[in-house]
C-alpha cells in the first residue's frame, strides 16, 4: 500500500512517514500544496494524508483539483482548525475522513487503515481469501490459522493482493504500490517475491495471467 | 424633543401660529378702523344734513324745518338721536329721543337714562357704559343774528358697525384656523417626506443588523449620502476586522497545534508522564481559548436563510463517510423549513451533536423534526449509546466537561452548542431516548416564516 503524506511541518511529516513505514506502508511525502498535488496527480496512491494549511496551494484546493481530475484515492485531512465549518469545507472538497491536530499517531493509523479497507470494499480489519487471512491492525498474515513469517516487501504485496482480490494486477502496478518514489525499482524482483510468496501461502492462490500480470483468487470447486 | 420630526414640526407650528395670530389681529384691527371711519362719516353727513335743514327764527332762535331722512330718528330709544342747543337751552331734538335729553357734558338723562362716559369729537370711538353704545358727533355753528353759537349734535348706535366687525372677525377666525390647520398638515407631510431617506436608512440598518443585507444599497439624497457612505465603510471595516481576527485565530491554531502534535508524537513512546500531562494541559488551554475566540465571534458572521432539511442531509452524508457503521434514521419527507442564521454556527451545532452521537452510539442515530408552530421547530437527535444519568445531563453544558476522558475531544462541544442556540433564541436540553435508550439531544429553534 502506497501512501502520500502532504504536511508542511518537516518534523511532523517525518514522524507520520516513519510511523506509516513502521506499519508496512510505502510512503511518499511533500511539504507544499504544489508538490503534493503533482505527486497525487501522477502516482497511484492507495491513500493520502493531507494537511489543510499548506504553503503555495492550500489543502482544500489541492483536494478539489484531484477530485476534478477524477482521482478517487481516499483522502484523510489533517487540520488544526477544529471548527465544524472547516471540516465541512474539507468534506465538500472531497475528503473521506479527518483528524484534528494535535493527534495520537495510533488514531491516525487506525483511521487510515479503516479508510483503505473501506475504499477496497472491506468492512472488517481482517481480510481473508480462502485459507489466507490478514489482520491489517497488527500486520499479521495467517494461512489456515498459522502465522506466516514475511519480509516487509512480501507483506506489502500480499496486503495489496488481498485488498484487490479477483483483480488482475500488473507487475508495474505492484511496483508502484509497494515501493515509494525514491526506491530503485526493478520489476524483475517482483517475480522473485511472487515465487517466495507462493511457497509460503500455497501455489494455487496467486495465479499468473499470461501477458497481463497476477490475480489472487480461490479456486471454486 | 429627541425626534427630528417632532423638532421640525413643533418649530414650524409655533411659527405658523404666531404669524397667523399677528395677521389676524392686524386684519381685524384694520377692518374695525375702516368700519368705524365709514360710520363716523355717515354721522357727520347726518349732522351736516341737520345743520342744512335749520333756519334762523325771528325770535333769535333756530327751527329745524325738515326732518332727516333716516326713519330711525323717529323710532323711540333707537339710539339714533339728534339735538340742537342754544347754550344750555335745548331748542329741538329728534322724536326718537322721546323723553330724554343730552346734558351739556353729553350725558343722556331722562327716560331710560343711558349713561355716556365720554364723547369723542376726534373721530375716535365713544366709550359708553350702557346697553347701547352711542357714538356722538357735534358741531357749533354761529348764525348771523344769533348771539350764541348753536350746538348741533347727532348720535348713532355703534351696534350697526360693530355687527359688521363681528361678522368679519368670525369669518377671519374660521379662515385663519382653516389656513393654520392646512399649513400644519403641509408641514407634517413635508417633514415626513423630507425625513423619508433617514427612515429608509433606519430600516436598512435594521436589516443589516438582522443579516438580511450587508450594506446600505440605495441611493440617498446629497445631504444623507455621506452618512450612508460612511456607514458602509464602517460596516466593511468591521467585517474585515472580524474576518482578520478569525484568520489570526485559525493561524494561531495551526502554528501551535502542529508543533504540539510533533512533541506529543515524539514522547508517546517514552514513559515521561510529566511531559505528557503538560502537553495535554497545553492542548486543553489552546482549545479553550480558541473556542472562546470562536464564541466571541458568534452571531457576527454572515447570515442567510438556511434550508435546514437539506443542510441536515448534507451533514448526515458527511457522517456516513466518517462512521460508515452507523445508520442514520432521518425524516427525509419532512417539509423544508428555513433557519435564518450563519451556516458556520449551524454546522457547529449539528456537527458536535452528531459527532457525540457517533462516538457514543453503537449502530443507530435517529433524527426527528417536529413543527411546534409556524415560527418554531423542535429537532430531536437520539443515539443508542449508554446515555447519561439524569443528574449529569446539566453538567455536560458546563465548560470543559467531558463525558468520557478516553474519547478524544475537548469536552466543549455541547457547551458551544448551547451558546450558539441561545444566540439564536432557541433552547437545548437532554433527556433519555425512549426509542433508542441512549442520549437524546433536543433543540427548539425559531425558524423563518416563508
Amino acid at each position: 500500500m502506497r501512501i502520500l503524506v502532504v504536511e508542511d511541518d518537516p518534523n511532523l511529516k517525518d514522524q507520520i512517514k516513519q510511523s506509516l513505514e513502521d506499519s508496512g506502508y510505502s510512503v511518499d511525502s511533500a511539504v507544499d500544496g504544489e508538490e503534493g498535488h503533482f505527486l497525487g496527480d501522477t502516482e497511484p496512491y492507495d491513500a493520502v494524508v493531507l494537511d489543510l494549511g499548506l504553503p503555495k496551494v492550500d489543502g482544500i484546493s489541492v483536494l478539489e483539483k484531484w477530485r476534478k481530475d477524477k482521482k478517487n484515492f481516499p483522502v484523510l485531512i489533517l487540520t488544526a482548525r477544529d471548527q465544524w465549518s472547516d471540516k465541512v469545507s474539507g468534506f465538500d472538497a472531497g475528503a473521506d475522513d479527518y483528524v484534528t491536530k494535535p493527534f495520537q499517531m495510533e488514531e491516525l493509523l487506525a483511521r487510515l487503515r479503516a479508510l483503505i479497507r473501506r475504499s477496497a470494499g472491506h468492512a472488517s480489519s481482517d481480510i481473508a481469501c480462502g485459507p489466507l487471512k490478514i489482520d491489517t491492525k497488527s500486520n499479521k498474515v495467517f494461512v489456515n490459522g498459522t502465522k506466516l513469517k514475511l519480509t516487509s516487501h512480501e507483506y506489502k504485496i500480499i496486503e495489496y493482493f488481498l485488498h484487490h482480490q479477483e483483480k488482475v494486477i500488473t507487475r508495474t502496478e505492484l511496483v508502484e504500490h509497494i515501493y515509494d518514489q525514491d526506491f530503485d525499482r526493478d520489476s524483475n524482483t517482483i517475480e522473485v517475491f511472487i515465487g517466495r510468496l507462493r511457497k509460503k501461502i500455497g501455489m494455487n492462490l496467486i495465479k499468473t495471467e499470461r501477458g497481463y500480470g497476477y490475480r489472487l483468487s480461490v479456486d471454486k470447486e | 424633543m429627541n425626534s427630528l420630526a417632532v423638532r421640525l414640526f413643533f418649530s414650524a407650528t409655533v411659527w405658523i401660529i404666531l404669524t397667523l395670530l399677528a395677521a389676524g389681529l392686524l386684519l381685524s384691527d384694520l377692518n374695525k378702523k375702516s368700519n368705524f371711519a365709514a360710520f363716523d362719516d355717515r354721522l357727520n353727513l347726518l349732522l351736516e344734513t341737520l345743520i342744512g335743514a335749520s333756519r334762523v327764527d325771528s325770535s333769535d332762535s333756530i327751527t329745524v324745518v325738515s326732518s332727516i331722512g333716516d326713519p330711525r330718528f323717529f323710532q323711540p330709544y333707537s339710539g339714533w338721536y339728534w339735538q340742537v342747543n342754544n347754550g344750555a337751552k335745548t331748542i329741538s331734538r329728534s322724536r326718537s329721543m322721546w323723553d330724554q335729553v343730552f346734558t351739556s357734558d353729553k350725558r343722556l338723562i331722562g327716560g331710560r337714562s343711558q349713561f355716556i362716559d365720554s364723547v369723542n369729537l376726534n373721530n375716535s370711538e365713544s366709550r359708553v357704559i350702557e346697553k347701547k353704545k352711542l357714538h356722538i358727533v357735534e358741531r357749533q355753528i354761529s348764525f348771523p343774528g344769533i348771539t350764541n353759537p348753536i350746538l348741533f349734535l347727532v348720535s348713532g348706535d355703534t351696534e350697526e358697525y360693530m355687527q359688521n366687525v363681528k361678522k368679519f372677525n368670525d369669518t377671519l377666525l374660521v379662515t385663519l384656523v382653516v389656513l393654520g390647520v392646512g399649513l400644519m398638515i403641509a408641514v407634517f407631510l413635508q417633514v415626513n417626506y423630507g425625513l423619508l431617506p433617514l427612515n429608509k436608512i433606519k430600516q436598512a440598518l435594521f436589516k443589516i443588523r438582522n443579516g438580511d443585507k450587508k450594506k446600505l444599497e440605495a441611493q440617498y439624497p446629497l445631504e444623507v449620502q455621506p452618512l450612508a457612505t460612511e456607514i458602509n465603510e464602517l460596516l466593511e471595516h468591521n467585517e474585515k476586522i472580524v474576518e482578520r481576527a478569525k484568520t489570526h485565530v485559525g493561524n494561531l491554531a495551526h502554528v501551535l497545534k502542529t508543533p504540539l502534535a510533533v512533541i506529543s508524537n515524539e514522547i508517546s513512546n517514552k514513559h515521561n508522564n510529566v511531559l505528557k500531562t503538560q502537553i495535554i494541559l497545553m492542548q486543553k488551554h489552546i482549545d479553550r481559548y480558541l473556542k472562546k475566540a470562536h464564541l466571541q465571534a458568534l452571531g457576527k458572521s454572515a447570515k442567510s436563510k438556511i434550508a435546514f432539511m437539506e443542510f441536515i442531509k448534507k451533514m448526515i452524508n458527511i457522517f456516513n463517510k466518517i462512521y460508515p457503521d452507523i445508520k442514520f434514521d432521518y425524516p427525509e419527507s419532512f417539509k423544508e423549513f428555513y433557519v435564518f442564521g450563519s451556516l458556520e454556527d449551524m454546522e457547529e451545532v449539528i456537527g458536535n451533536i452528531l459527532e457525540n452521537g457517533c462516538k457514543f452510539g453503537k449502530k443507530k442515530i435517529k433524527i426527528s423534526v417536529i413543527k411546534i408552530s409556524d415560527g418554531e421547530i423542535k429537532i430531536e437527535i437520539s443515539d443508542d449509546g449508554p446515555g447519561l444519568p439524569p443528574k449529569k445531563m446539566n453538567e455536560v453544558f458546563a465548560r470543559g466537561f467531558r463525558l468520557d476522558e478516553q474519547t478524544p475531544g475537548t469536552g466543549l462541544g455541547l457547551n458551544i452548542v448551547k451558546d450558539i442556540i441561545e444566540v439564536y433564541k432557541g433552547k437545548v436540553w437532554l433527556e433519555k431516548s425512549r426509542d433508542l435508550g441512549g442520549l437524546q439531544v433536543n433543540i427548539r429553534l425559531p425558524i423563518s416564516i416563508v
